[in-house]
């Protein structure tokens, strides 16, 4: 399933929904249907805001595929900003503790979440954002 | 995700694009979609269930008819949001091409009743739920139907 948004916040709820639906079709639960929604719009809002720098010209798109073992859902935006890493970046405790921004911490919270995540290398200009779901059930490939 | 205008304030459009395997099921999928969408445009309940309905129909027909249910190929929806309405168009990669006369015939029920599948009655459906219906051929050369539903305020 491939699924192309407008690069305006908001929109991730749309994506959230779609993807979902397209993670109840798969048979997944639905505490782990809660983590698939909430990285989801961690993933898109990064897109939409960093990536794409709020660009209304520039589009979102996200791709989800299932087989016997995971979820894998790849959000790609068109790369305004390149990600750049940070060093040493601030963990989540430290940031509730008051030692840094409370923003930025959508990649973490992803990574806590889901199985695996991170950038891959995409092919075209942009960033494009990997993260998977270990399923429970067992389902033919479709994507 | 209120009004969007551009600088001399022409209402403009915003279109999410959604590529759906052709396996029953990925319907759920678009009606999801589509009805999150019209909720966030403001759509009263009743007109966000018609359309769900009325695109459930349209992406079932799409992966049944049109695409034969091969997985393999693709339906196209794009949802596009204006001001005032929602249109939806679902395009298929036209494996079997739609008989025009179904597109506009009103099924009777005595007839679909004496059918084993008691089908027939999606297009019928389509046209009483949506303001705007329109059957057309699919860039891709498949079948496309665009549907139009006008937002009250």
């Amino acid at each position: 399933m491939e699924l192309v948004l407008p690069n305006e916040l908001g929109y991730e709820l749309i994506a959230r929904d779609a993807v979902a639906a397209f993670a109840r079709r798969a048979g997944m639960p639905r505490d782990q249907i809660d983590d698939v929604k909430t990285a989801l719009c961690e993933a898109c809002i990064n897109a939409i805001e960093h990536g794409n720098s709020m660009n209304p010209e520039l589009r979102v798109q996200v791709s989800c595929c299932v087989d016997d073992d995971r979820l894998v859902i790849e959000v790609c935006d068109q790369g305004v900003s390149p990600f750049a890493p940070k060093a040493e970046p601030l963990s989540m405790v430290e940031k509730v503790s008051g030692f840094g921004s409370l923003r930025g911490m959508g990649l973490m919270l992803i990574s806590q979440l889901s199985d695996e995540s991170g950038f891959v290398p995409h092919g075209e200009v942009g960033n494009c954002f990997r993260f998977a779901f270990q399923r429970h059930r067992a389902a033919s490939l479709s994507c | 995700m209120g009004k969007s205008y551009d600088m001399s304030h022409e209402p403009v459009e915003k279109i999410i694009e959604l590529r759906l395997p052709s396996k029953l099921g990925y319907e759920r999928v678009a009606m999801d979609t589509a009805s999150s969408l019209a909720r966030r445009m403001g759509f009263h309940a009743d007109r966000v269930e018609s359309l769900k309905t009325a695109i459930s129909e349209a992406v079932t027909n799409a992966i049944e008819h049109g695409n034969q249910q091969d997985a393999a190929m693709k339906v196209v929806v794009l949802l596009t949001a204006r001001d005032d309405e929602l249109i939806i168009s679902v395009a298929d990669q036209g494996r079997k091409i739609l008989n025009q006369d179904c597109t506009t015939s009103s099924p009777q029920i005595a007839d679909v009743l004496d059918k084993p599948d008691k089908g027939g009655w999606g297009i019928w459906l389509i046209r009483e739920l949506m303001d705007e219906v329109e059957f057309t051929t699919a860039p891709s050369g498949g079948n496309q139907v665009r549907m139009v539903i006008h937002l009250e305020k």
